[in-house]
């Protein structure tokens, strides 16, 4: 995902703004956008959002933000 | 959790588009027919699957439960977020347009989705939700035999009055209706397109509609 993408995501729970922590990135990524520009291009490989109003934590994987409700989220993805 | 069919078989989903590729193609046109041009940069589709809607239409977003389908859709050019419809992690009027393409068939809570997608959408935002029509006359043949499917199961088709109750009740005006699909999709050749105004015919019916 793009950090820009932090504009429009929001806490699945109570839809308050989400804060990128222990991000990593994939400086290489291309893509297939065309409009890539500055810093917004890089993309998050692997991180955590983290709700600024209720501190849930949601992993980014793969470069996936993973927003589902933390009661719908699997223990152990294959 | 049961796992979902959609994630175990994202192969079996996703192939379906190629060996019924009339229907497929008849599809796009429906929904291509009513939503705007070009989809504006901040559009959703919800249900995402495998982006086989929201890549050729250029919606710019896709969100679905499944993680296996994502990666697909991720490939067709659509940005992906694992997420549910009746908790969508998107800002209040952060969209200007959203989708469900045969979606609401298998929300748990389709008025809750609904709600949430017009909590998304910007005043002057455009939805679009496709539908199997359980009321036309190939959708009763995909009613009496879904039980047979690992992806319909556990559907609930709908009919146009039902879908147009959803979206009222969640704060829409319906605006256009159009179908397609008149006859068995495994049997729709490409140059068979056609798509007509009005719901109940077409199995793949249509609704474009726009916060009250």
């Amino acid at each position: 995902m793009k950090e820009s993408l932090l504009d429009i995501l929001r806490c699945p729970l109570d839809k308050h703004e989400l804060e990128l922590e222990d991000a990593t990135y994939d400086e290489s990524a291309d893509g297939d956008s065309d409009d890539s520009n500055g810093e917004d291009a890089a993309e998050v490989v692997d991180g955590t959002l983290v709700c600024a109003e209720c501190g849930e934590r949601y992993p980014v994987e793969d470069g996936i933000p993973n927003l589902l409700p933390p009661d719908m989220r699997e223990e152990s993805p294959a | 959790m049961t796992p979902s069919p959609f994630e175990t078989h994202t192969d079996t989903y996703d192939d379906w588009f190629d060996t019924n590729d009339g229907a497929y193609r008849a599809e796009q046109a429906a929904l291509e027919s009513v939503c705007p041009a070009p989809v504006p940069d901040r559009a959703l589709e919800i249900g995402v699957g495998t982006g086989r809607f929201a890549g050729p239409l250029d919606v710019s977003l896709g969100v679905d439960p499944a993680s296996a389908p994502l990666d697909r859709a991720r490939e067709r050019g659509v940005t992906p977020v694992r997420g549910v419809a009746e908790s969508l992690p998107f800002d209040d009027g952060g969209l200007e347009y959203v989708q469900f393409v045969t979606v609401l068939s298998f929300v748990d809570e389709p008025t809750t989705a609904l709600t949430e997608a017009r909590r998304v959408l910007e005043q002057d935002g455009t939805l679009v939700v496709a539908f199997l029509d359980r009321a036309s006359p190939v959708g009763e043949v995909y009613q009496e035999h879904k039980d047979e499917s690992p992806f319909y199961a556990d559907a609930e088709f709908l009919t146009a009055d039902e879908a147009s109750a959803f979206l009222e009740s969640a704060g829409f005006d319906v605006e256009a209706r159009v179908q397609t699909i008149f006859e068995d999709p495994s049997e729709l050749e490409s140059a068979d397109i056609d798509v007509r105004e009005g719901h109940g015919d077409g199995l793949f019916a249509v609704v474009r509609a726009t916060p009250l």
